[in-house]
């Protein structure tokens, strides 16, 4: 089995964690359409950050927003600003665009017609994983079950935790070693919302089998290879420790 | 906390004259000592050989419990590890032999033992260059901290026990005047969050132990401290004082059932409580209706019957009087095959154990049955669940009443030969057809089960005829919570379809329920609440009912705390680790689909293990009280049962004690339905006899809550074997009749009452007041 460094994890994390909700998005229509160009070439030890770039903006269906580049380049320049510890405040106008995203982005779930009706596979999948395996389901869509209890300290968002992690694809029985790890340090906050939720669901020493739906691991960023887009994806972890803040 | 229990516990090691007026005030008035195990001496009070038989038999299982027992040997699993390590050279083996050595002491009782134990165990990790690892580190330092708790608990809850004690939040005569335990107990604890911040279940005790220091909330650490909104009640309920002492019914033992009833008719209810260790004496306390209560064990030849986690009573031989059926061997594994017991009241204030010679003996793990009259021939049948694991099956049991004082096994051909680890069963006419199905539940992953009564299975409608139980558990929608524990039938909507209550019994440890207080994630299992949709399934209505929280449930039953005419719930918290200080919880129902948490403000909050609940009028002045058994499954974890007393409310009651001519004579399973008159227009109130949910029992006569009604239009009964429907007019507010089956008018009874003593040694709630006895 493949160990991935956590920063994959956390990578693969972060473009699903940025959500549905996370970040502003805009108007529908542009006179000054971003030009459509191929990806420049990046030094090779900078490829990971844009890959997170990447997979903010995918979170986010930004190339389905149809913003100008005026508009593309302050989103860019509010990141800056934040990274520097000087963000722009949410105004009216940004709360606005925010929900027009949701509403967007809820419809486009909804539709039947939607390339999201697989939505509705994944749902009955969910049940029925939920009935006949017997598991629990958070408000969020999770699935879990406790397989041994732990006691005591449970994670919280901030905290580094040490587990062993391994993952099999919607049959329940094929490997995805792609997503396995041992003795993996990892902050809980910068796992995919699915994980970063599951975990705080465990005690120390806990081991426990998750069922995640597409939306609580890597959503409508971009999948790890081997990985089928938009399908349910069983974990099991165990919690083998939560290291002093 | 404590591995090997919890893998115990997780995997199953755990007339036609009518009484004109029936009162009376009997003439004995001998009280018991509060907590008293005194029940007198056996050879003034002869008992029938049936008796003496069981007794004896009990008495040998009793004395060949398994040693390894982890609920009622940990003296000796204690003393034997010490020998052990004594006796041991290498130092692997030492090390190894030290954690479980020191938590067998803990729960041996052995606080101090325990203390010094896991101190030692600590030190000779570090020094043998073995730091504990932090999953052991939290063993380790949760576990002494929990020695110091317990001796501030011993000192304080138990031997210096008062009203307040134990009861959440802990405030007033609670907070402990031996405070070196709880002062200890937080050196611990905050060690362990100072490097576990994360720990919920020590934050919670530590916020528990300041209580008791009398430090809440402002001397807790801000960044530990629980914001005492999380124990503020969702509705302003008067406070109900815990009057067991005062009664002397505080009977100080382990978990254990308690039926409420009137035994003797002589219109006030009684109470008999057991414990669950094989060796604890079931207690007969008489009400004498004058405030007092006498310890009638002894008198009514009940020595050496022992053991059994949980009571169900109805008068099986239809003869007017209430026998009851000891259920025994829940959680023992091996260790439970014993008989549970059919105890015949003989109408005499004495009891004959009649379980061989009914054709009962039953020597299956249980600790739940429900009494039903599946075939409607006028006699109550009996079903019971019992506990079946991996290589030891025990399948439910259906005992067919035969009408002679016999009963005929017969689930097999029945098809209720159920397989699970059973641990709760009732029954109700859920579809109104006349017919009462089952509702079961499973520890175990298996899912819930709901089985409709379909009637005599073939052309043959005879009673000895097989039947047809239909599974439409899945159908109906009712399968979870998985790993379910107590459960009821109930009317808490008022509009004539029984609902299904199912309480859940699955945590890690107590801090998933500090979580989901905290609004934090929890993997705790939550209750489920089912409405009736009238057409053979159900609707989960958990999250919109506001019951959407995570419990730990034990015992659990229902009543009419301030007679509105709905529904309210109780619920005990179970489980064998001291840490699990849960919390028992009782719910208010406000008459528009929603439960208010009205712990604190009613005083319910009982941090101590509580199992089986009786809700009842034990004064017959007409509001609810509730009886509740208190104490853990270790048998160092023993606590006071308690009696909380009704404070009183300005709501209308009626009481009606129904009796069976054709049908049972229970009356079990038939259906009430009360029309008042109120400003409003005509209100419903509707209510089925029975004993309540299925971990404790009240009392079969119907005590119905009538609001601010402005008088009582007319009351219909519903009775099962006829399915006639009988209506009754000209019945008072705040007034009790009997009503026999088919008579066209009903008799009033006229119940002693008696002033509730004062609230007890500290007092909170009601004024103390000279016990008084009157007729009116």
């Amino acid at each position: 089995m493949r160990v991935l460094p956590p920063i994959a994890i956390l990578l693969l994390g972060i473009s699903a964690a940025s959500g549905t909700s996370c970040l502003a998005q805009v108007q529908t229509q542009s006179p000054d359409p971003i030009p459509d160009s191929p990806a420049p070439q990046l030094r090779d030890d900078l490829v990971p950050y844009a890959a997170m770039g990447s997979a903010v903006a995918d979170s986010i269906q930004l190339s389905s927003a149809r913003w100008s580049g005026e508009q593309f380049e302050a989103f860019l320049t509010g990141i800056r600003a934040s990274h520097n510890g000087r963000g722009y405040p949410l105004d009216e106008r940004a709360q606005r665009m925010f929900e027009e995203i949701n509403e967007r982005q809820r419809e486009a779930q909804t539709s039947p017609y939607s390339p999201n009706s697989q939505q509705s596979r994944v749902r009955d999948y969910m049940a029925h994983a939920r009935a006949g395996l017997r598991m629990r389901q958070t408000e969020s869509g999770l699935l879990f079950r406790v397989m041994v209890k732990g006691e005591g300290p449970r994670p919280r968002p901030n905290d580094t935790v040490v587990i062993n992690i391994s993952a099999k694809g919607p049959d329940g029985v094929s490997e995805l070693p792609q997503l396995a790890a041992t003795q993996l340090h990892v902050r809980v906050g910068s796992l995919f919302p699915g994980l970063a939720e599951g975990l705080q669901l465990m005690a120390l020493g806990a081991k426990a089998k998750f069922i995640m739906p597409p939306e609580l691991t890597f959503g409508d960023g971009k999948w790890p290879d081997g990985v089928d887009r938009g399908t349910p994806i069983w974990i099991n972890v165990e919690l083998v420790d939560i290291l002093p803040p | 906390m404590r591995a090997a229990l919890l893998a115990a516990i997780a995997f199953g090691l755990g007339p036609n004259g009518r009484a004109e007026v029936v009162a009376g005030l009997p003439g004995s008035t001998e009280v018991c000592t509060p907590g008293s195990e005194s029940v007198g001496p056996a050879a003034d009070y002869p008992q029938p050989e049936s008796t003496r038989t069981m007794a004896a038999r009990l008495q040998a299982i009793s004395r060949s419990t398994s040693i390894q027992s982890p609920f009622f040997h940990n003296d000796a699993i204690a003393d034997a590890l010490k020998a052990k390590l004594q006796a041991m050279v290498d130092p692997d083996q030492i090390l190894g032999t030290m954690f479980p050595y020191a938590e067998a002491l803990l729960y041996a009782g052995r606080y101090e033992e325990a203390l010094a134990a896991f101190s030692d165990y600590e030190k000779r990790m570090k020094d043998s260059g073995r730091p504990l690892t932090s999953v052991l580190e939290v063993k380790v330092w949760t576990g002494e901290a929990l020695c110091c708790l317990r001796i501030g608990e011993m000192a304080n809850c138990v031997n210096g026990h008062n009203s307040d004690s134990c009861l959440l939040p802990i405030r007033a005569g609670g907070v402990h005047k031996d405070k070196r335990g709880s002062t200890q107990a937080v050196v611990h604890l905050t060690r362990v969050l100072s490097k576990y911040p994360g720990d919920l279940r020590a934050r919670w005790l530590l916020n528990l132990a300041y209580m008791t220091l009398g430090g809440y909330p402002d001397q807790v650490p801000a960044e530990w401290r629980i914001d005492p909104k999380v124990f503020q009640s969702e509705y302003e309920m008067k406070r109900f004082p815990d009057i067991a002492g005062s009664l002397g019914v505080d009977i100080d033992g382990l978990a254990g059932g308690v039926v409420m009833d009137d035994f003797d008719n002589d219109g006030f209810l009684d109470l008999l409580v057991s414990g669950w260790s094989p060796d604890s004496q079931i207690h007969l306390y008489h009400n004498n209706g004058d405030g007092t209560f006498s310890d009638r064990t002894a008198q009514a030849g009940l020595l050496g019957e022992t053991g059994g986690l949980n009571l169900i009573q109805a008068d099986y031989n239809n003869d007017g009087f209430v026998d009851v059926l000891v259920l025994r061997g829940a959680w023992l594994g091996a260790d439970g095959h014993i008989p549970s017991s059919l105890l015949r009241n003989n109408g005499d204030g004495t009891f004959t154990d009649v379980t061989e010679a009914a054709g009962l003996v039953s020597a299956h793990p249980t600790q739940t049955a429900t009494w039903f009259d599946y075939n409607g021939d006028g006699w109550l049948d009996l079903f019971i669940g019992n506990e079946s694991k991996e290589k030891d099956t025990n399948l439910c049991e259906l005992f067919r009443n035969n009408g002679d004082g016999t009963f005929t096994e017969c689930a097999a051909e029945n098809g209720l030969a159920i397989k699970g680890f059973v641990k709760g069963v009732v029954s109700a006419d859920f579809e109104n057809t006349g017919r009462p199905g089952l509702y079961i539940t499973r520890l175990d992953l298996a899912g819930n089960l709901l089985l409709r009564n379909d009637g005599p299975a073939g052309a043959d409608r005879s009673p000895n005829a097989p039947w047809k139980f239909t599974d439409v558990s899945k159908a109906a929608g009712v399968t979870e919570p998985f790993c379910s524990f107590a459960c009821w039938f109930w009317d808490y909507q008022n509009d004539g379809w029984p609902a299904i209550m199912v309480m859940p019994y699955d945590i890690q440890d107590v801090g998933d329920i500090v979580a989901d207080r905290l609004g934090l994630p929890s993997s705790a299992e939550r209750p489920r609440l089912y409405r009736n949709n009238r057409d053979g399934t159900f609707t989960d209505v958990t999250r919109e009912s506001g019951l959407y929280k995570a419990m730990m449930s034990m015992g659990a039953n229902f009543g009419d705390l301030d007679n509105d005419g709905w529904l309210d719930f109780f619920s005990g918290a179970g489980n064998p680790n001291f840490d699990t200080l849960a919390g028992a919880r009782m719910f208010r129902n406000d008459g528009r689909g929603r439960f208010q948490d009205v712990t604190t403000s009613g005083g319910f909050g009982q941090l101590q293990k509580g199992h089986g609940i009786a809700f009842g009028d034990i004064n017959n002045g007409g509001s609810q009280d509730v009886f509740f058994v208190v104490g853990g499954a270790v048998n160092a974890d023993h606590y006071r049962s308690q009696l909380f007393a009704n404070p009183g409310n300005s709501n209308h009651w009626l009481k009606l004690k129904l009796e069976g001519t054709v049908s049972n004579r229970s009356a079990i399973g038939a259906r009430t339905k009360v029309r008042v008159r109120t400003e409003g227009g005509f209100r419903d109130i509707y209510r089925t006899v029975g004993s309540g949910g299925s971990f404790g029992a009240s009392p079969l006569r119907q005590e119905i809550g009538l609001g601010q009604a402005l008088a009582i239009e007319s009351v219909e009964i519903f009775w099962p074997s006829t399915g006639k429907t009988q209506v009754l007019g000209g019945l008072e507010l705040d007034h009790a009749y009997w009503v026999r089956e088919g008579d066209p008018e009903c008799v009033t009874m006229n119940l002693g009452t008696f002033r509730l003593p004062g609230a007890s040694r500290t007092g909170s709630g009601l004024a103390e007041e000279a016990p008084t006895a009157s007729v009116p």
